[in-house]
């Protein structure tokens, strides 16, 4: 696998205290910086491929800072943030942030992301053909889809849906990209995405009613479960 | 608190709208007729005398200041009188109206003729002078009201500002408002709430009772106001009725400006309340949710990594652990002291305590930080007795203390310093940090105040109110201001007044 480069950017030192020495143990090379402006020359010198962001920097609003970051670098880019108003964790979304967590957060909730986002950097360059997980197995080329080695039939539409939700698997993906990917209008109305989350779920959940695979970030997007066994949210 | 709308001195009240001109006028009427009675003695002398020239003139004479005084009208009855008391009485022969010859005609029609036109001609210039100054006196009464009705801010003012104007002191006019079903008066008296009701209750615009009048205002939707007065027609001339009108109207713009002014005020209070609730959610979720980060993140790292990360690591972890939970505990008490301070602080309670002593150990409790600040003492005064509460003057000097260590560099110097001048105690703590911008003196000490500085903070934009709420708890202030070369930073001083009797329990 290749090295993780992380940038912790927060401008709470108690955060990057606990975060740099963990995550070195785990592999990564880490650097930390506590403002925009330092944020953006150290990700550029370090080249780093990660970014753990605060929203709440004191110097610039987070989300315009993802734009600078992928401008200069294009590295995966988690918000770290306090705030938990659902438009806010949106507009860092759109902005093109891979993926959040929220504060408080334990550390294998932070792991599991950040390897989300490792294996979507590590997908970008040749698009997968399959997708792999514990129980379900997707073709991309061929449209199947096998849950515990059985095939499931979909729909084209679910079909679609449950082909973004894979290709960011472990990663959040919003209302807005489902609509487009399963309407081509990020506007349509957001009735329609949860009608057929809901016949995607009567497919391939156990208890549709207590999904373990297709999980719900609400407000924010749907999440495809990857590490079934330790993705529980805690909240 | 000082109320910001108070007026500064007490005014005069207004001029009344119609100064009781008709007054002056039993004088002026006894004046005049002393002239004519003069007037017609000293004639009838002349004519006596054979002096029938003397005695027209001193007639004709008396004619014009009976005009001057008593104007158009009583003139015209001067000079009427004049030429029948000239022809009948005076003129041969007397006691009857005889013109025998054109000799005789002449000089009786010249005469009245010219007792006509001069008692016309003063009188008159009279009724034109009285015009001018009836129509100055209340141009100025309605100024002068129209500048308190300027004036007026608040729905209260309105009674103050209108008094003495419409009638003299006893008969106040009265002013009632009412929106929805309720109908207030705005002034403490509301003997004439009946009329009022039935005004607001039916389509008439202005309604009668004995000698008072209602009157309709206009205002603006959703409100409507009646004004009461003391109004009796038969003493009014029509040109006072043009007067009131352009005192309705002034009472109208007036009364709908308080209004709209009180909904303003209202929306904006709300609108506040609506802006501390945000800083406070937001505070909470920042303050609260970082250290929980922090603690949450050591946690999990060591019961998840604890085998694989190294024992300085793990002591750092366990370490932050601490120093987060100290941090939210701080911060817990910092939101209870807020809403201490909102509910009001109690002031039996405050007892006479020695500042220096608990400034000595706020400073113990900073230094249990773990800065690496070096606090340099200077103390003029040996104790300082204050009345206070003693955790609560203890919170003041940390909170101070603390923002000091948070904001200037590790190990630089901060500065405490204690004097005493004419009975009130100032503490003054210095740092060698960046400063605070001239502008944002007063608002450090704003609710949720942060510095924008980029220095990494934690602080919750809370310690400084709080200083300052418990500082004026105690009759005391707290203020900012840049430190002097050459800490350069900023030095924070807190005034308390000093007990004088040492002998206090």
């Amino acid at each position: 696998m290749m090295t993780l480069r992380i940038l912790i950017l927060d401008d709470e030192p108690a955060i990057a205290r606990v975060l740099q020495p963990v995550l070195t143990a785990t592999g990564a090379t880490v650097f930390c910086a506590a403002s925009a402006v330092e944020g953006l020359r150290i990700a550029k010198e370090s080249a780093a491929n990660l970014v753990l962001l605060d929203l709440g920097l004191p110097d610039a609003d987070g989300k315009d800072l993802i734009s600078s970051l992928r401008a200069q670098g294009d590295p995966a880019v988690i918000v770290i943030s306090a705030r938990h108003q659902e438009s806010e964790k949106v507009a860092a979304l759109d902005a093109g942030a891979d993926d959040y967590v929220d504060k408080p957060f334990n550390i294998d909730e932070l792991l599991a992301r950040i390897r989300a986002a490792q294996r979507r950097l590590l997908s970008q360059s040749p698009k997968a053909d399959v997708f792999e997980s514990e129980d379900l197995v997707i073709d991309f080329r061929r449209r199947e889809v096998r849950l515990m080695g059985e095939e499931i039939k979909l729909s084209p539409k679910e079909f679609d849906l449950l082909r973004t939700l894979a290709e960011h698997a472990g990663q959040v993906v919003t209302h807005k990209r489902l609509l487009l990917a399963g309407w081509g209008d990020p506007t349509a109305d957001a009735q329609y995405l949860r009608s057929y989350i809901a016949l995607l779920r009567q497919k391939l959940e156990e208890d549709p009613a207590e999904p373990r695979l297709v999980l719900t970030e609400p407000g924010v997007g749907y999440r495809l479960a990857s590490e079934t066994a330790s993705n529980h949210r805690s909240s | 608190m000082t109320d910001p709308f108070a007026s500064g001195q007490r005014q005069t009240p207004p001029a009344l709208l119609l100064t009781q001109i008709a007054n002056r006028r039993p004088y002026a009427r006894a004046a005049a007729l002393a002239v004519l009675i003069l007037a017609v003695s000293a004639a009838a002398v002349a004519q006596h005398t054979n002096r029938p020239v003397t005695a027209a003139i001193v007639f004709l004479l008396g004619v014009t200041l009976v005009g001057a005084l008593e104007g158009l009208r009583g003139g015209l009855l001067a000079a009427v009188l004049a030429s029948i008391i000239y022809n009948f009485f005076l003129s041969d022969p007397v006691f009857r109206f005889s013109l025998t010859s054109a000799e005789e005609y002449v000089p009786l029609i010249a005469f009245n003729i010219s007792a006509a036109t001069s008692g016309l001609l003063a009188g008159r210039l009279k009724d034109r002078a009285l015009a001018a100054e009836l129509a100055s006196h209340r141009l100025r009464a309605l100024f002068d009201v129209s500048q308190r009705l300027q004036a007026a801010v608040r729905m209260r003012d309105i009674p103050e500002a209108i008094k003495g104007f419409t009638a003299p002191e006893a008969a106040q006019p009265e002013i009632y408002v009412a929106s929805g079903a309720a109908i207030e008066p705005i002034q403490d008296a509301a003997t004439h709430e009946e009329l009022a009701r039935k005004l607001l209750e039916g389509d008439a615009t202005s309604m009668r009772q004995g000698d008072y009048t209602g009157l309709l205002l206009s205002m603006p939707a959703g409100s409507e106001a009646v004004l009461v007065l003391n109004w009796p027609n038969r003493l009014r001339p029509a040109s006072a009725q043009h007067d009131l009108d352009a005192f309705v109207n002034l009472l109208s713009i007036a009364l709908e400006r308080c209004l709209l002014l009180e909904r303003l005020s209202e929306a904006e209070l709300i609108k506040r309340s609506e802006e501390f609730k945000t800083a406070l959610l937001s505070s909470v979720s920042h303050d609260m949710r970082t250290p929980l980060s922090a603690i949450s993140a050591s946690a999990s790292s060591l019961s998840r990594f604890g085998a694989e990360l190294d024992d300085h690591t793990r002591r750092d972890l366990l370490n932050m652990i601490q120093e987060q939970c100290d941090r939210l505990n701080r911060y817990t008490t910092n939101l209870l002291n807020l809403g201490r301070l909102q509910a009001g602080v109690d002031q039996t309670q405050f007892t006479q305590c020695d500042a220096l002593e608990v400034l000595g150990s706020a400073i113990s409790r900073t230094r249990s930080l773990g800065t690496e600040h070096e606090f340099s003492k200077s103390y003029e005064v040996a104790a300082a007795p204050v009345r206070a509460d003693a955790v609560m003057l203890e919170q003041i000097f940390f909170n101070v203390l603390e923002n000091a260590v948070r904001y200037s560099p590790a190990r630089s110097r901060i500065d405490v310093s204690a004097a005493a001048a004419g009975g009130t105690l100032s503490i003054s703590i210095a740092d060698e940090g960046e400063g605070i911008p001239p502008s944002d003196l007063e608002l450090v000490f704003e609710r949720f105040y942060r510095s924008r500085s980029s220095l990494p903070q934690e602080g919750s934009g809370l310690g400084l109110s709080i200083a300052r709420g418990f500082a004026q708890a105690f009759q005391g202030s707290i203020e900012a201001a840049p430190a002097p070369a050459p800490l350069g930073g900023t030095v924070i001083t807190i005034r308390l007044p000093l007990e004088t009797s040492s002998m206090s329990p």
